[in-house]
């Protein structure tokens, strides 16, 4: 009977497990497993048709298919076909299931195809996106979006969203962005852009240092650090209307690293009004706060569980920073860090299994750990690295590296390859990853 | 006997997990259109900076992710102590500072205890508490902005900025 029970369970994680990671079939199609991340699927992004040739101005033909395959190769997961090798002119041929000769891209071992077109009305710019199987020659996804040329890459990065949840069955992250801390002279400011570095835009005017940003879960809003008024306050600034108001319970003193509970409700955050640096939980108002931690040393950065019921952070307690985890009322302290002098500004995992953290060996290393304390891996080891962040589906990371110079945004798999750069000069750290934006 | 009911339930499982996914959808037509628009633009200006304190008196200076007072250090503050005492009026503020190893966060944390580390001592000097502030500014204030020892050394440090 005890074998029987084994077949049973081994069943269930056949169905269930491998389900999850992408054997899970949709239309009698297989999905592509997204982890391990391996760079095979080959695939074909075609650049668009000038459907009406008007001329082209703003590259649009060009920029839709660049984007595009930038964002299928930050996951990590496709082989992107070289366009030199095409045999098709994109300006003649179809971009149609009808019209495209699908002999000519299984010659070229294609599994998928990204073919569409535009057209231009005044300011207006109307694009067709299509994502076709080469074998069976099939339609999986189209679209079309009414734009400008300010909205090309928000555009191509929505079909982007399209093709990956067609070829692996969960949502993308071409929408997210990543909020950041810029400094220019003696004045740090909070910056937002694009998860892929593009379209930089300021996001707090302060005048003065600000640090922290932290993106609530529904995207709407940011809190961070700011030090206008002298001390360093909690702002939370409402992304659209851009109105904000100082969340800080006590303003005169020390309100620093925030962090959201998974359901927006509560920020933890580290103050120091009973004497020294403790983490408390709060309402967003800066009311109800409730102490969490309680001993003679520093205790910041906490970080929520995705489930909202623990609450990792950074405590010198024991002599030097380390990882230790509570219980959302502060109870159940365990030590989970015991390698290294310096271990600090854990970030657990969307997905519950990890936390990021970064790590000094010399200079700094990004590593991840299981909440149970098992199976450190060191992830970066060029320059010093700081700041991990997850990307929402908590397969990539954003963090600081100092690796060429300078101090820069960088992101990768949660296994620490496809190092991509995503800040270009000067001085950008203390990153957040957006929550998948509408 | 086992493999008899392995086989029997294996078909019931796959049945129950594939049927809500298998079928063959409908092809579906292409949506409709999306219009995508930029987020509006909404003005906005940074205030002048902060003006800086016109006297400061001689900073303390401490070791790699420590916040206790060193010899040194003690003498520098009996002298502060001193001017403190002779200027009944003034009131001074302790800011804490951190060399650029370590995280941002932690460090904004080490500097508060580093000021704070100061104005107990000067409290058990005779200085009203009242008339001594703190404020920590992590990493982000360095007066050297090399990447050595040299550097760092001068980072970690508590200024004393007279604010009144």
């Amino acid at each position: 009977m005890k074998t029987l029970f084994k077949i049973m369970v081994n069943l269930f994680v056949y169905i269930f497990v491998l389900a999850g990671t992408g054997l899970a079939q949709d239309s009698g199609r297989t999905y592509i497993p997204i982890w391990p991340p391996k760079a095979v699927y080959p695939i074909a992004v075609v650049e668009f048709k000038n459907l009406d040739g008007k001329p082209d101005v703003n590259n649009i033909s060009k920029q839709l298919a660049e984007v595009i395959s930038n964002d299928l190769d930050f996951t990590g997961l496709f082989k992107i076909l070289d366009p030199a090798s095409f045999l098709e002119n994109p300006q003649r041929s179809g971009i149609t299931e009808e019209d495209i000769d699908f002999q000519s891209w299984s010659v070229l071992g294609a599994q998928s195809l990204v073919k569409g077109g535009f057209s231009q009305k005044g300011n207006q710019i109307i694009i067709e996106a299509r994502l076709f199987d080469i074998n069976p020659p099939s339609f999986r996804v189209g679209r079309r979006y009414i734009g400008t040329k300010e909205t090309i890459r928000k555009i191509a990065h929505k079909f982007s969203n399209q093709i990956y949840s067609a070829l692996t069955g969960e949502p993308g992250i071409f929408e997210t962005q990543v909020a950041f801390v810029k400094a220019e002279s003696k004045q740090k400011e909070v910056y937002t852009m694009d998860y892929d570095g593009y379209n930089e835009k300021r996001f707090s005017y302060h005048g003065t240092i600000t640090l922290s940003p932290r993106w609530s879960p529904d995207g709407n809003w940011i809190a961070f650090t700011s030090y206008k008024g002298g001390s360093p306050n909690l702002i939370i600034k409402d992304l659209i209307t851009r109105k904000e108001y100082v969340a800080s319970p006590y303003r005169q003193d020390m309100n620093i690293s925030p962090d959201w509970s998974p359901d927006g409700s509560e920020i933890a955050l580290t103050l120091k009004k009973d004497g020294n640096p403790e983490i408390y939980v709060m309402d967003r108002q800066g009311k109800a706060v409730r102490r969490l931690t309680n001993d003679r040393g520093i205790d910041v950065s906490p970080s929520w569980s995705p489930d909202g019921q623990k609450i990792a952070f950074v405590s010198n307690r024991a002599g030097t920073p380390q990882i230790y985890m509570m219980d959302r009322y502060g109870g159940n302290v365990q030590r989970i860090t015991f390698e290294g002098q310096y271990n600090s500004e854990p970030d657990w995992s969307p997905r519950g299994d990890k936390l990021v953290y970064s790590s000094q060996m010399g200079n700094f290393q990004i590593c991840t750990i299981n909440p149970d304390g098992t199976g450190n891996i060191q992830l970066t080891w060029e320059g010093s690295n700081e700041s991990p962040k997850w990307s929402p589906d908590g397969l990539h990371i954003v963090f600081t590296s100092t690796r060429v110079g300078g101090k820069n945004l960088y992101a990768m798999l949660a296994n620490g390859t496809n190092v991509k750069q995503l800040t270009k000069g000067g001085t950008n750290y203390s990153s957040s990853w957006s929550p998948s934006l509408p | 006997m086992k493999k008899f009911i392995f086989l029997l339930i294996l078909p019931l499982f796959l049945g129950l997990v594939f049927s809500g996914c298998c079928c063959p959808k409908k092809r579906a037509a292409e949506a409709p259109a999306e219009i995508v628009t930029p987020p509006p633009e909404v003005k906005e200006e940074a205030p002048p900076p902060p003006e800086e304190p016109a006297v400061s008196l001689e900073p303390i200076f401490f070791d790699f992710d420590k916040s206790n007072i060193t010899p040194d250090a003690k003498a520098i503050l009996d002298k502060n102590a001193e001017w403190i005492s002779k200027n009944p009026t003034a009131k001074t503020r302790i800011e804490g500072n951190c060399d650029e190893r370590g995280t941002n966060e932690y460090n904004m944390a080490l500097g508060e205890r580093r000021a704070s580390s100061a104005k107990q001592y000067l409290v058990t000097l005779g200085i009203a508490a009242d008339r001594l502030s703190t404020v920590s500014y992590g990493e982000e204030k360095p007066l050297d902005s090399g990447h050595d020892e040299a550097a760092w050394a001068k980072n970690r440090r508590d200024d004393f900025k007279v604010i009144e």
